[in-house]
């Protein structure tokens, strides 16, 4: 900033620098130098007369006797000089080379302006540079911000400045040059306010008159304030005022604006950092309460049971669940199943779920009897757990629905308080039915609503080869992107699909169909499933298969070996030609040039229908979404897929999350 | 896969002896079709040995089809019975040919 002062003290300098050769050990010769701030020697001669008496107070140009005036004029020079002379052709010579003098002033304040502004520039990049070397400076806002906004005062002493930053409807200081008292402010009044929410550089340079809102302008002859900006919108405002003369010009304010969008970069730069932080803490009690819920709520499914085989899979959507199952293998063979879920997400829920299984576990153990120890009867552990449970659940305003199943030989004995209804899929008929207890009054509420509530024993027979389904409402209340459910026929349809698989093939299918269906948006509750297989259904053939189009017409032999009782009837060639297009399709298009690897078919009768599963490792290809439309024949292609939905009843599809493709052609007999 | 060839009034009579044409087949089938690519050529192709075809074999008598036609020739088809007729009807193949009794029948409509 140039001041009144400083470029007087200039002139001066460079009229004396101007003056000293020509003047020089001339003692007919005085110059005096005079402005409205008052005068100064240039040159003094001895022989100057009365005793160095000024001639000031002349309006004229030719004052007192002897003295010559000499007026300056130029951008940064205004004054005149006087010159004592008493051969007038010195003056001639002197004029030209001091109005010269006045000119060069000029010109070396611009030249130090110039080089004042770069000096600016440098620090500023100087900061910028800190800034980048110093990662921590962004990290450590405090710091960060004293390096940008220090330079502005570096700059110029005089100036002071405070940064702003909104909180709600109120401004604070976020950080200001030392030495300042403040304290927070509203957000919108003043010229900080002003420019905040407007997002407006506001530039006062004659606070004159100009209504003062903020304090510390009370002694402020001009003010500039700067919005920080970021993506957001505005993060704050930088103040910076002078009490001393002079003007922010469009290169002073230009500078400040880097500044500011320097201190804005530091304040977003601290603002996501914060964010990160608590995400990562977010992540980390979400891992803790994963790893509870695993350990803690998740039974593992016993193997190697005599009559039956089971296979269980929670996965915990963005926020931990109350999701939970457990197992309790008998002595004798039997197993009992629990699969609940405690409504509310959450460490409390997850809680109150490890509350509840235990509960489950205590009752669920074999009491002694005469002669013995024996298991108490499903119902009687349900209405037990939920008596016990009962009081605390309505205090804290909480409920769980839970399914209590009993395996034994031939048969199922099950209760069930508000959850999910069991799906029962026989082997005989293929036909999904739910299980559910009729009755009298019969509510089955969940867990936790009425204490006065008593649970009833539905009892199902069971033959080999069928399978139960437990599992969570996260699994058919699952949304996909457009919001629609994913419903229980859906779920019947797949689990109708994987009869002949293991229980836990069938769990890992029907996660795999559910995950499948909502995205890469993942599930929004717990999906849990338990499945349970009763043993002894039909054999399931196999064949493996090279990659290669010559296999259509092993797996033709393969299933004609399997199905020759059926005789070379409709069913027998639907079959055979819905099998030969997808397996060609797959070997077509599946796997590029590469050959490696095998392809398996896999065939199993049922009574009434045959399941024909086709199992590669190729590329992701769901034969079920493909066009239903009938071809137009002008083209040789889509004709092969149109034929396999034509053919048969059912045909579902599935992605092994591991990679892998499954398709289940499902065909009636006598359909 | 075998074709019989033999000549009749101007009219080439191709009959497939292959009871299979399948993914297996077809390529070979399609390929060997081409020898009858001839300007203004008219074919029938006889499937009475055929008892199973599959959109392969289809897209291999489309093709043959859409050859001919785009040398002024022709081709009819006769012999279509039991479950390769079953598939013809489902991608309704009569949209696009006639399917004629036996090979008179198929000579005479020329």
């Amino acid at each position: 900033m140039v001041t009144a002062a400083s470029s007087r003290t200039r002139l001066l300098d460079v009229l004396r620098r101007v003056a000293e050769p020509l003047v020089s050990g001339r003692q007919d010769l005085a110059l005096w130098f005079q402005d409205a701030q008052g005068g100064d020697w240039i040159w003094r001669a001895d022989a100057c007369p009365g005793g160095y008496e000024l001639p000031i107070g002349s309006d004229g140009l030719e004052a007192e006797e002897g003295w010559r005036g000499l007026r300056l004029s130029g951008a940064g020079t205004q004054g005149t000089v006087w010159i004592w002379c008493t051969d007038p052709s010195v003056l001639k010579g002197l004029a030209p080379a001091l109005c010269l003098a006045g000119q060069m002033a000029d010109l070396e304040q611009d030249r130090d302006d110039l080089c004042a502004e770069l000096s600016l520039c440098h620090a500023s990049l100087a900061s910028l540079f800190d800034l980048s070397s110093d990662p921590g400076l962004f990290w450590d806002a405090e710091r960060g911000l004293a390096t940008i906004l220090g330079v502005v005062t570096v700059a110029d002493p005089e100036l002071q400045a405070i940064l702003w930053t909104p909180d709600g409807a109120r401004l604070r200081p976020k950080w200001w040059t030392e030495g300042l008292v403040t304290g927070d402010r509203s957000a919108i009044v003043g010229i900080v306010g002003q420019a905040l929410t407007r997002g407006e550089v506001v530039v006062v340079n004659h606070l004159g008159s100009y209504p003062r809102m903020e304090p510390e302008l009370v002694r402020a002859t001009r003010v500039v304030a700067l919005p920080l900006v970021s993506k957001r919108g505005s993060i704050g405002v930088l103040e910076i005022w002078s009490e001393e003369g002079g003007r922010f010009d469009s290169l002073a304010v230009g500078y400040f604006r880097t500044v500011a969008a320097q201190a804005a970069m530091v304040l977003e730069h601290q603002r996501m950092r914060t964010e990160e932080l608590a995400a990562q803490e977010v992540r980390k009690e979400l891992e803790l309460a994963s790893r509870i819920q695993e350990s803690l709520l998740l039974g593992v499914p016993p193997k190697g049971l005599p009559y039956l085989d089971v296979g269980a899979r929670a996965v915990p959507s963005r926020q931990v669940g109350g999701d939970f199952y457990d197992f309790h293998a008998g002595a004798d063979g039997t197993l009992d199943v629990i699969v609940a879920d405690v409504m509310g997400k959450g460490l409390p829920a997850a809680m109150i779920a490890a509350a509840a299984k235990s509960r489950f576990h205590q009752d669920s153990r074999p009491v002694e009897v005469v002669g013995g120890t024996e298991r108490l009867p499903v119902d009687v552990i349900m209405t037990r757990v939920h008596k016990s449970l009962a009081p605390k659940l309505i205090e804290l305003e909480c409920f769980v629905t839970a399914v209590y199943a009993r395996f034994e030989r031939d048969h199922l004995l099950l209760t069930e308080g508000g959850h999910t209804e069991t799906l029962l899929l026989p082997a005989a008929s293929g036909n999904v039915v739910c299980l559910r207890e009729k009755g009298e009054g019969l509510m089955n509420l969940p867990l936790g609503i009425d204490p006065s509530c008593i649970y009833r024993v539905l009892r199902a027979p069971l033959s080999p080869g069928d399978v139960i389904l437990l599992y969570s409402d996260g699994v058919t209340e699952a949304r996909d992107l457009a919001g629609r459910m994913f419903g229980s026929a859906s779920l019947a349809r797949h689990l109708r699909a994987c009869a002949h698989l293991s229980a836990q093939e069938i769990v890992d299918h029907l996660i795999a169909a559910v995950a499948a269906f909502v995205g890469d948006q993942g599930p929004r509750d717990d999906l849990s499933c338990v499945a349970v297989k009763m043993a002894g259904g039909p054999p399931v053939h196999r064949v493996e298969l090279p990659i290669d189009l010559g296999s259509v017409r092993l797996a033709r032999d393969f299933l004609h070996e399997h199905l020759a009782d059926l005789g070379p009837g409709k069913v027998h060639h639907e079959l055979d030609l819905a099998v030969c297009e997808l397996l060609s399709n797959i070997i077509r298009h599946g796997f590029g040039g590469d050959r490696e690897g095998t392809i398996v078919v896999e065939c199993v009768r049922y009574p009434g229908r045959i399941h024909v599963r086709i199992c590669d490792e190729g590329k992701a290809f769901d034969p079920s979404s493909a066009d239903a439309e009938e071809p137009n024949l002008i083209s040789e292609g889509g004709l092969g897929l149109f034929l396999v939905c034509r053919l048969v009843d059912d045909l579902l599809y599935h992605r092994h999350p591991s990679g892998g493709n499954a398709v289940t052609l499902i065909k009636k007999l006598g359909g | 896969v075998q074709l019989v060839v033999d000549t009749r009034q101007n009219v080439t009579v191709v009959t497939v002896q292959e009871p299979s044409l399948d993914a297996a087949s077809a390529p070979q089938f399609k390929a060997d079709l081409t020898a009858f690519y001839r300007a203004g050529a008219q074919i029938v192709l006889d499937l009475t040995p055929v008892d199973f075809i599959d959109s392969a074999g289809l897209g291999a008598i489309i093709a043959c089809l859409r050859r001919l036609r785009e040398r002024d020739g022709d081709l009819r088809i006769c012999g279509v019975l039991g479950h390769v007729r079953a598939t013809f009807e489902m991608v309704r193949m009569d949209r696009i040919l006639t399917l004629h009794r036996d090979v008179d029948a198929a000579i005479s409509s020329f």
